[in-house]
């Protein structure tokens, strides 16, 4: 029996972000790299979002293993590798060596989540340690009441949901570590520079290019158009709800993560503490938790004035926090000037 | 009514039957004890709208920790019921 140190991570709304962080988290002195992230936000730009049925919301490239190359020593494995081997022991085999496993997987085969023996699912599995006694992986995820925690499924589960993941996938596994050294300084200007692309909308990937899929998107605050059409689409019954739910999750983990950085940035006096800040953005953090919760509401009693406040309530916040942000970018760029 | 018993009953209907009476009374007044889900918390605000032909105010919901203590949920469901009559 093993398991590799894991860390329940602060932000967890979807697992291509939750898993590298579950790593990542486990390791000190990771703060200044994670407080240097999750600010900018994109999104499937119109006619995608119209064409897919709902907005494909995200935290900017962090889709892929990839994406964490600066902190996770990223290995990708095709399938030639394990084709004329027992996989689960190439799995154990590769957790021996400390590396924890982020594979793609069809959820139909694997017991406790929403998809099991329900709906063939390509997605995202982490599996941190293995019980031979038992021949069980310990695994994270959302279990079926789509709650993110750890769990164990047997061998068989994993194998064969990999095996039979779609054929024409051909880089169904990854092998992750943390790096030995984190980058330890915080780059107030970088910060400043995401926080400015996010307000202006623009895209980010035409100064920091990336592994990740970067055509028909849209950044920023603009996101919030793209949300306010994805819920038009639920009104019209012609949009997943669940994929708006877990956009609103994501809305809510990236108000979070600002006052956390806020209160990093001020703890470690790259900028001024200000508590008057810091009780505005909690507030949009208020609102969107609110969003979230009618839109559950909505799941159960599809009472459309529910969306048609959110609609409301979206673009009030939308506007509160344009101009915190200028407020702040104000502030800390003084900061910067006096870095310099 | 006994409206502390209704409350009971709606969460063991919430949750499917998964959380029962006795589960319900071993956590006395905390009900964050209880581990409900967001999507079981929700089901279980609708539920009790339903029943009591009320509308819980979402920002009550935190403000007054509804969701975590049966008693302040009991109070606030009296309170507007009573309003609803004098009303």
């Amino acid at each position: 029996m093993k398991t590799l140190p894991i860390q329940f991570p602060e932000i967890y709304g979807r697992m291509y972000y939750s898993f590298p962080l579950t790593v990542i988290s486990a390791c000190g002195q990771y703060e200044d790299w994670f407080y240097s992230n999750f600010i900018q936000l994109q999104c499937s730009d119109r006619s995608t979002t119209s064409l897919n049925g709902y907005a494909d919301f995200r935290f900017f490239n962090t889709s892929s293993p990839l994406c964490y190359e600066e902190v996770l020593d990223v290995e990708h494995c095709t399938r030639d590798a394990y084709t004329h081997e027992n996989l689960a022991e190439f799995i154990v085999r590769n957790i021996d060596l400390g590396k924890y496993v982020y594979a793609y997987v069809d959820k139909f085969y694997v017991s406790d989540n929403p998809f099991t023996r329900q709906r063939h699912y390509l997605q995202e599995t982490f599996v941190y340690g293995y019980d031979h006694s038992q021949s069980m992986f310990h695994i994270m995820g959302f279990n079926k009441d789509r709650i993110f925690s750890a769990s164990k499924v047997p061998y068989s589960e994993i194998t064969k949901g990999i095996r039979e993941a779609e054929t024409d996938y051909s880089q169904p596994l990854y092998f992750i570590q943390a790096k030995e050294g984190f980058p330890d300084q915080i780059d107030l200007h970088e910060i400043c520079d995401l926080l400015k692309d996010y307000l202006d909308s623009r895209n980010t990937y035409e100064r920091r290019p990336s592994a990740a899929q970067s055509d028909h998107l849209v950044f920023g605050i603009s996101v919030y158009e793209m949300i306010e059409l994805s819920l038009r689409m639920v009104m019209e019954d012609s949009s997943f709800i669940v994929s708006n739910i877990a956009t609103m999750h994501i809305l809510w983990e990236h108000k979070k993560m600002m006052v956390w950085r806020i209160e990093y940035l001020a703890k470690k006096q790259r900028i001024p503490s200000n508590t008057e800040l810091i009780r505005e953005y909690r507030a949009l953090i208020r609102s969107v938790d609110f969003f979230r919760f009618k839109l559950m509401k909505y799941e159960v009693n599809r009472d459309r004035r529910l969306l048609e406040q959110i609609i409301d309530d979206m673009k009030v916040v939308k506007s509160k926090e344009e101009a915190l942000l200028e407020r702040s970018l104000k502030e800390w760029g003084m900061m910067i000037g006096k870095d310099q | 009514m006994n409206i502390e018993m209704t409350v009971k009953e709606i969460i063991v209907q919430a949750t499917d039957g998964v959380v029962v009476l006795e589960k319900i009374e071993a956590v006395g007044d905390n009900l964050g004890d209880l581990g409900l889900s967001s999507l079981v918390q929700v089901r279980l605000i609708v539920l009790l709208e339903e029943k009591f032909d009320l509308e819980v105010d979402v920002e009550m919901i935190e403000e007054l920790r509804l969701l975590n203590s049966l008693s302040s949920l009991v109070k606030y469901l009296s309170d507007e019921l009573s309003n609803q009559v004098v009303g």
